[in-house]
């Protein structure tokens, strides 16, 4: 039966083809319409997103399919396995790439990761981070850290 | 990587993120920049970033410490798992005697009974702001209040119900038996409820000091002897009104019942139980209120909890030690077990079972009402009683009518060795303190 099994095409930008099943392809929301509307039947371009990327989401997409039945924990703890491997710059681009494709659950997954990441940061930290210049005044800033003190030990 | 080369985070991507922080990461972060600081100031993202933290939902305790002075309520809250008290989060807290809280998005509004004043206060950030003062003159006068803090969803504009009973009306006949003012926070100001807005409430009426607001209307449960009602307020017209308790033939007497949110119906409910003494055993009903406030309906029935019990009560417990002072039975069988229980056994089942196999061996109550007389000689009578127990000494306690020489015998008190089998006499050094029936008595079998 598995020959029988509908593929679909994927492209990504820099040039690379992957054949997926449809029943991973339509964990992406995006690829799930395509398909009802019957315009899936050609090799679907994605401009934005480079074979790295993509082969991460269908790994993902994967292995959320082939784990169906397993309890929810153990989801949760391979969902975990998979995001922690992840950089902060590669995370960047799994978020576009899973916005953009519409897999709800790894959006959600890539999101709360980065929060995690940043949020026990200094400001100092997220500003070297995100390269955002301090245009407060050293007496503003300063009120505010003497205003709010106990949110600045970062025991979170 | 990305987000420090030119490339930008998309904004819906970006805000999506930052909504996950916890508060203490926001607070921090304000300080990053005037945009960020900006961007989380934004009473918008105040409120999506609200909608998020519901689903992390806490429990707060308030309880009232025995060893705190003038009923101070003391408040813990389960953070994570732990029970924290609020006076770590706050410093000012300790020194603020909550009389009475309510919670609502988060928030809590205190009334501060020490410093006559209401406190808003938001655990998250420790922030807290203390409403303009109102009903001065609560200072001097002997008064009853109650507050009801809420918000009214569409407008999300939060609000506070002070109400101000004069305990010592027929003394002040120019001041209002009840007043009732609300407080707008986005106004930072007070408006008075006219006389003929509070015309449905009557002196009698006890307004319960829990309240809860869901969708914007803040409920309490009023009682009036042994009627009782839902008070509403409905916060963005300010409007009060009266919702009868749903009819439970023949219960309303014993009846009890608390308001309770149920989580994700989003609607009032009333929880009632149908005996006021024995809340294991009873049966507990809760209602839900309509939409629009007009009729109740049962939701579910649960009960008799009796497997909540912290022991099994032997069977006949509730048959025999009853009590008629307490307002349980539950917490009366506590104060037995903790006063006279734990020097005898370890375990309360073989303590309580030792008291009715021997209530039942002595069975005193047939013996009582197979006596020909009710009137007795207490020393004929003492002997009596003692050729029950083996002729060992007993002791016997009586009431004495007030203002006549009438005297009731209230006790009777039997004296058994640690094992519970064998009969003793009772000591003689407590006898002078305990036994105190002397000429003739009257018992009442």
């Amino acid at each position: 039966m598995a020959s029988t099994l509908k593929k679909i095409i994927l492209k990504s930008c820099d040039g690379k083809i992957l054949e997926v099943e449809e029943a991973v392809a339509v964990q992406s929301q995006m690829i799930k319409n395509m398909i009802e509307d019957d315009c899936a039947n050609e090799e679907i371009p994605l401009p934005d997103i480079t074979g790295e990327i993509l082969s991460m989401i269908i790994e993902y997409c994967k292995m959320h399919v082939d784990g169906e039945n397993n309890s929810n924990n153990e989801l949760i703890a391979r969902d975990a396995d998979f995001i922690t491997r992840v950089d902060l710059n590669t995370l960047y681009y799994l978020i576009v790439a899973a916005n953009f494709l519409n897999v709800k659950s790894l959006l959600d997954l890539t999101c709360q990761r980065v929060a995690d990441i940043i949020k026990g940061k200094s400001p100092e930290e997220i500003r070297l981070t995100f390269n955002i210049k301090n245009d407060f005044t050293p007496e503003e800033e300063e009120e505010i850290r003497k205003k709010n003190a106990w949110a600045f030990d970062y025991k979170d | 990587m990305a987000p420090t080369s030119n490339a930008q985070w998309p904004e819906d991507l970006a805000t999506s993120i930052l909504l996950r922080f916890p508060v203490k990461s926001i607070i921090r972060f304000k300080c990053v920049s005037t945009t960020w600081r900006c961007f989380f100031d934004n009473p918008n993202f105040v409120s999506q970033h609200l909608r998020i933290s519901k689903k992390n939902q806490r429990i707060v305790v308030g309880y009232t410490d025995e060893h705190e002075q003038d009923d101070k309520k003391v408040l813990r809250m389960f953070h994570d798992t732990t029970l924290a008290t609020f006076d770590d989060w706050l410093p000012q807290f300790h020194a603020l005697g909550v009389g009475q809280f309510c919670l609502h998005d988060g928030l809590v509004c205190v009334w501060d009974m020490i410093n006559f004043r209401i406190g808003l206060w938001n655990p998250a950030t420790r922030e807290i702001r203390f409403l303009p003062e109102y009903y001065t003159d609560i200072k001097r006068r002997r008064y009853l209040n109650r507050i009801g803090f809420g918000s009214d969803p569409i407008l999300n504009e939060y609000k506070v119900i002070f109400f101000v009973k004069n305990l010592k009306s027929h003394k002040t006949p120019l001041l209002p038996w009840l007043r009732c003012a609300v407080y707008k926070i986005s106004t930072d100001s007070w408006r008075e409820l006219k006389r003929e807005e509070l015309d449905l409430l009557e002196e009698k009426m006890y307004i319960n000091i829990r309240n809860a607001c869901v969708n914007g209307v803040c409920y309490w449960v009023v009682s009036k002897h042994f009627s009782y009602y839902v008070l509403a307020f409905d916060i963005r017209n300010e409007v009060l009104k009266l919702i009868e308790w749903p009819h439970i033939p023949d219960t309303q007497q014993n009846a009890r019942g608390d308001l309770v949110i149920i989580p994700n119906i989003d609607c009032i409910s009333l929880w009632i139980s149908d005996s006021y003494a024995d809340s294991h055993t009873s049966n507990h009903d809760f209602w839900v209120l309509s939409e629009q406030g007009q009729y109740w309906t049962k939701l579910l029935t649960i009960g008799p909890l009796l497997e909540l019990l912290s022991f099994n009560p032997p069977p006949d417990m509730y048959k025999f030690w009853r009590t008629l002072t307490m307002s349980s039975v539950e917490e009366f069988w506590e104060h037995e077990w903790e006063d006279h229980g734990t020097c005898q056994s370890a375990l309360p089942e073989s303590y309580f079972s030792m008291g009715i196999s021997l209530y039942k061996r002595i069975d005193l109550a047939s013996k009582l009402s197979n006596m020909k007389s009710s009137s007795h000689n207490a020393q004929d009578f003492r002997k009596k009683i003692s050729q029950i127990v083996d002729n060992k000494q007993v002791m016997l306690r009586c009431a004495y009518e007030h203002g006549t020489t009438t005297i009731f015998l209230s006790e009777v008190i039997v004296c058994v060795d640690m094992t519970g089998q064998h009969f003793i006499d009772c000591n003689k050094s407590n006898k002078s303190k305990y036994d105190n029936c002397r000429g003739n008595l009257i018992t009442y079998a």
